[in-house]
């Protein structure tokens, strides 16, 4: 049986959107003067452009044979929170002070990754865990390691 | 003093003691995503000033060989390369563990490591001069094509998707362009961004677009990140040794393509794994299944990677210009000590400091086996027996101040997320984060090479001949033909030979 051929719609989108990167690039190269600062972007944006209409044209033209898209099973919500919670922490760090932060991202990232019921025991383990390893890290980085972790008056 | 005397004082108890301190040290500061072999010696530097300067350079080789080791453990264990160094380690290395192969892939990443070291300490003490004076014959167009050579291994990373790995490749340059330009200095595409000013760091790239997805899959389903193996298997030494064995044509090409790398000002570690993976890739039998957990391409990454501490030493210690960067941080100490580095260093009478060094790194490198391997171990076991309720939250709180350490700058730990997520959605559509990071990590010394090679050229009225006519140039040009057309080739006459045997059978 022949294999199934189908058009690579993701990917035709995404091939646009990098067109549309290299663009506003090649764009922006007009503010700079010296061609040394732009000689050698534009040619990549001109390489880029280049490859992505290849890519569009071939998808259109003669699709390519189906190839199973990766699956991502499990669930979109718990993926999203994490992103949130990651960038939260970032922005919220240089305010409340590496620690604080520190315990904030720990516990909200644990019960995210947690998928088995909660007990006591369990709780106060793992709050444990979490509190040794933030301590351990603002030790080992902050005071052996020298680096000016965000601190505030608390923390 | 003979040579047998350096090697006397390279084994005394105090050099013994203080290069296993060093290898530890190294071990455990490199396996942390966003901690580099530089920052390991930058940070532990001042503990070299009241040495003798053999001793300080003993222990700084030894942290120096110890970081781009314990870089593997991550990019094995998490897919996250520790150090840029180890990059093309998790090509293969990841899906090893991945299978449930992980600690033998820990224990071959050992192996080659020490082998790889040893081959470099073997050039650094035999080779030194004459090979330093090779370096020097390269200019900026060589170093433009050196790293073209690097984005060319992108087609053997295309898992059959080349246009979507080229396109990402250029994604991954055009990336780095944004910020300060790199011969110039004008502040670039921020589009008024002051987040963007500072340009993207290259490890904090990575270290996104390798963990943050890793993290976002897991903590998604309830399933263990890594396949746990019921019976314990111990470091699987034998059965690593006799892959080592088996491919150890793959291990000494692979190191000396490291020494050489390494010699080159500026290569370093991460553009040494990439072509000696790339060139194992092309020359082995079993091509087809590098990228899926060949022993292979971990062997050629690893091996490659340590032999630039050893090659890196060559121009450092000979012509005082550091091959890699963390050569640059020695460099600095070296000079604290009050030591000229040049050819002289290697003469009678003064040669005692840099031989009684090479020995000790030869010492260092061998002290690599039982602590990497003690280390690789309860590493592995410590990754898939921990909660992941627990390893997620840690893995991601080393990422966030793995990169805020880098450049003490939280608009490198957004970018690092930003970055993460793309990636993630991107690898669902097939495109793959390594020819991003390829892109990432090669694109600046392109650049360097691509402009500086551009002004010489327009100057002198004749580009082209810059760029094409030089003859190491030409020999860099033609092993990238053969990187990028060898394996349409050999499948192509694999075929003519397939169809002219069925004809007379």
């Amino acid at each position: 049986m022949p294999a199934k051929t189908e058009r690579d719609t993701p990917g035709i989108v995404l091939a646009a959107g990098f067109i549309l990167i290299a663009a506003v690039f090649l764009y922006d190269s007009r503010n700079l003067l010296d061609p040394d600062s732009y000689v050698f972007p534009a040619a990549i944006c001109v390489v880029m452009i280049t490859l992505s209409i290849v890519f569009i044209v071939i998808n259109l033209v003669k699709p390519q044979p189906d190839r199973e898209a990766s699956q991502s099973p499990g669930s979109t919500a718990r993926r999203v929170s994490l992103v949130v919670v990651m960038l939260a922490s970032a922005f919220v760090m240089p305010y409340t002070g590496f620690v604080l932060a520190g315990f904030g991202v720990f516990a909200a990232l644990t019960m995210l990754a947690m998928f088995e019921p909660w007990n006591p025991k369990r709780a106060a383990l793992y709050a444990g865990v979490g509190v040794a390893i933030v301590i351990g890290f603002y030790v080992t980085f902050a005071k052996v390691f020298l680096v000016p972790l965000p601190e505030t008056p608390f923390l | 003093m003979s040579g047998f005397d350096f090697f006397l004082a390279a084994i005394s108890p105090y050099h013994i003691s203080i290069a296993l301190g060093g290898v530890i040290a190294g071990t455990v500061i490199g396996a942390l995503p966003g901690l580099t072999a530089t920052m390991a010696i930058a940070v532990l530097v001042p503990l070299t000033f009241s040495m003798e300067p053999a001793s300080a350079l003993i222990l700084m080789g030894a942290i120096y060989t110890g970081a781009i080791y314990g870089g593997a453990y991550s990019a094995i264990l998490l897919k996250t390369p520790g150090t840029p160094s180890a990059i093309a380690t998790t090509f293969d290395g990841y899906p090893m563990a991945k299978r449930g192969d992980g600690d033998l892939a820990v224990t071959l990443a050992c192996l080659s490591s020490v082998v790889g070291g040893l081959i470099g300490a073997a050039f650094l003490l035999g080779l030194a001069p004459p090979l330093a004076n090779i370096a020097l014959a390269f200019g900026p167009v060589e170093y433009f094509w050196l790293a073209i050579f690097g984005l060319s291994l992108i087609s053997a990373l295309s898992e059959g998707h080349l246009l979507k790995s080229l396109i990402g490749g250029t994604f991954g340059m055009l990336l780095t362009t944004i910020g300060v330009a790199e011969v110039s200095a004008d502040i670039r595409y921020t589009f008024g961004s002051h987040t963007l000013i500072g340009g993207i760091e290259p490890v904090s790239a990575l270290i996104g677009l390798y963990c943050v997805p890793v993290l976002i899959d897991l903590v998604a389903t309830p399933g263990r990140h890594l396949k746990v193996t019921a019976e314990t298997r111990g470091f699987r030494l034998p059965e690593a040794l006799r892959l080592a064995w088996r491919h150890k044509i793959n291990l000494v090409r692979s190191s000396v393509i490291g020494t050489l790398v390494g010699i080159l000002p500026g290569a370093g570690g991460s553009i040494a794994g990439l072509v000696a993976y790339s060139e194992a890739r092309r020359s082995s039998k079993r091509t087809e299944h590098f990228g899926t957990g060949e022993p292979e391409g971990l062997e050629a990454s690893e091996s490659a990677n340590n032999a630039t501490v050893g090659g890196g030493f060559i121009p450092t210690l000979v012509l005082g210009i550091p091959g890699t960067p963390p050569d640059a941080v020695i460099l600095g100490a070296l000079l604290v000590q009050g030591i000229r580095t040049g050819p002289k260093l290697f003469l009678e009478g003064e040669g005692s400091i840099v031989y009684t060094f090479i020995y000790g790194l030869f010492i260092a490198t061998l002290l690599m086996l039982p602590t990497g391997l003690l280390i690789g171990r309860y590493a592995y076991r410590f990754i898939i027996t921990f909660p992941k309720a627990l390893l997620v939250p840690t893995v991601a709180f080393m990422t966030i101040i793995g990169t805020y350490a880098i450049r003490n700058n939280m608009s490198d730990v957004v970018i690092m997320i930003a970055l993460g997520a793309v990636g993630w959605i991107l690898d669902r559509y097939g495109f793959k984060p390594s020819p991003i990071v390829l892109g990432l990590i090669l694109s600046r010394i392109a650049e360097q090479g691509f402009v500086q090679g551009w002004t010489i050229g327009t100057a002198r009225g004749d580009v082209l001949a810059e760029f094409f006519a030089r003859p190491i140039s030409m020999g860099i040009i033609v092993f990238i033909a053969v990187s990028l057309f060898y394996p349409v080739i050999a499948k192509r006459w694999r075929l003519y030979e397939e169809a002219k045997n069925a004809r007379e059978n």
